[in-house]
């Protein structure tokens, strides 16, 4: 099976420290996916490993059969925690930018989603909010029709009183049939609904790597439950 | 919109402050050779501001493709994971460079050239091989500050590439890199292997109202120097699509 993003035994070191230690795992199309864990447990350096844009120390990463680069960046959309824009654009300049870099961008359906997000077009970026960036973050990246879609804590930043309707309105832009959604989230709790499975790290380990509804079975707990029985 | 010609765009965005500022500058330097023409007894002297501006053209793409790269490092994953092969994101930048530099020393001389006008009986005697000179060190200015770009890039993706696997040591490693490579090919052009590559294709430059001597130029210098280019130009692009991480 090649539409998978598979991860080989990988182990990403920086300088003198171990971030992730011997992580396998794959995640098929039509999936949405959460990575839990603590703080500096390695959720961020997974996202980059498995967008190309960080190179595995050992082991290896790949993204529809092929060992996973930077250039792995034309079927995976990849959104950092940070954010990443060109200050120098407006919210529309943003999109028409990334319309003429991506073949798979849809200008449409960033205007849609734009809507949604109550992003004014003619705003310059460096004019805006840190809510409104990660808005902003989350048209760029859902507008893309790539099979992968990665996003590093889509959710910080945004106010909690629309936060829900934020997560819901993302996940009706995603298309299980040909996409997969892989996110970071310090909210477990609010994505939990929406996710089909999860991946919990610890230390830069792998934890489980289990189905929602199958922990739900064997513990009969929630992620959130689970996860503060284990890591505690 | 077409994806190089918007990256284009996006890159000149980029660095067009400074290139306004480096306009704004020439005008500065018209200004300053006007009033040398007026209170220099020496005709040539009125010269000199422009002759200084032309030479600081050197490191004038280097600069706009440093501050360029730069401003990319700020949001890396965001360049990096643009799906265009690393040769056509850096081409971008040299192209803007490029652009800029012509645009700036054309502005400069022909700025230069306007305010001279009303003082041209002055330099007449020197006119032929003035702007012959000019014609010399256009193409040269450019061509050095290509090549001065072409190292920028090459030292920026080292340290790039370093700077997650050794840290604070990869600024240590790049000026260690940047002096042994600088002194490695000053040392080699003093050798008869270098004589031997690139003394082809003899053309001398004359210009004896202004010089004695006429510049030794060798087709072969340009061939070796041209040669070296594009080796780092495909080196950088190997290590920005390979070795740099996001």
């Amino acid at each position: 099976m090649s539409d998978v993003i598979r991860m080989t035994n990988v182990t990403k070191k920086y300088i003198n420290q171990t971030v992730l230690k011997d992580i396998s795992f794959a995640v098929p199309i039509g999936k949405i996916v959460g990575i839990v864990g603590g703080n500096g447990s390695g959720k961020s350096t997974l996202l980059r490993l498995m967008s190309g844009l960080s190179l595995p120390t050992s082991g290896s990463v790949t993204v529809n059969g092929e060992t996973a680069n930077r250039r792995t960046g034309k079927v995976v959309s990849y959104s950092s925690e940070l954010g990443s824009f060109y200050p120098i654009f407006t919210v529309k300049e943003a999109m028409r930018f990334q319309a003429s870099q991506f073949a798979d961008f849809n200008l449409a359906k960033a205007d849609e989603i734009m809507k949604l997000m109550q992003l004014d077009p003619h705003m310059k970026i460096k004019a805006l909010s840190k809510g409104h960036r990660g808005r902003l973050q989350i048209v760029l990246t859902l507008a893309r029709e790539a099979p992968y879609i990665l996003m590093d804590e889509p959710l910080s930043g945004l106010d909690p009183m629309v936060r829900e309707s934020i997560v819901k309105g993302m996940i009706s832009y995603v298309d299980l049939n040909s996409q997969t959604l892989i996110m970071t989230s310090h909210e477990v709790a609010e994505i939990e609904t929406l996710i089909d499975g999860f991946v919990a790290l610890k230390g830069g380990s792998l934890l489980r790597m289990a189905d929602v509804d199958e922990l739900h079975e064997s513990e009969g707990l929630r992620i959130t439950d689970w996860m503060k029985k284990t890591y505690i | 919109m077409r994806q190089w010609p918007a990256m284009f765009i996006k890159d000149f965005k980029l660095t067009r402050t400074v290139f306004f500022i480096g306009l704004v500058m020439n005008v500065w330097i018209a200004i300053l050779t006007l009033y040398m023409g007026r209170v220099a007894d020496d005709s040539l002297l009125m010269f000199v501001p422009i002759a200084i501006a032309v030479a600081i053209h050197v490191a004038y793409v280097p600069i706009m493709v440093f501050i360029s790269l730069k401003s990319e490092g700020n949001h890396l994953p965001l360049w990096l994971s643009n799906p265009q092969p690393a040769f056509k994101l850096l081409l971008s930048k040299i192209a803007n460079g490029l652009m800029m530099i012509v645009i700036s020393l054309a502005f400069l001389f022909a700025l230069s050239g306007l305010l001279i006008v009303p003082k041209f009986n002055l330099i007449e005697p020197y006119w032929t091989d003035t702007w012959r000179v000019g014609l010399f060190i256009f193409p040269h200015i450019i061509w050095i500050s290509i090549q001065l770009s072409v190292w920028a890039m090459v030292i920026w993706a080292l340290y790039q590439c370093l700077k997650l696997k050794i840290g604070r040591w990869s600024r240590v490693a790049v000026v260690g890199v940047t002096i042994l490579s600088g002194g490695g090919d000053a040392l080699f052009k003093t050798t008869k292997l270098y004589r031997l590559v690139t003394e082809w294709g003899g053309i001398a430059y004359k210009f004896p109202a202004i010089l004695s001597d006429p510049i030794q130029t060798y087709a072969g210098e340009y061939v070796y120097d041209f040669m070296i280019v594009v080796g780092l130009f495909i080196l950088t692009a190997w290590l920005v699509d390979n070795k740099v991480e996001g």
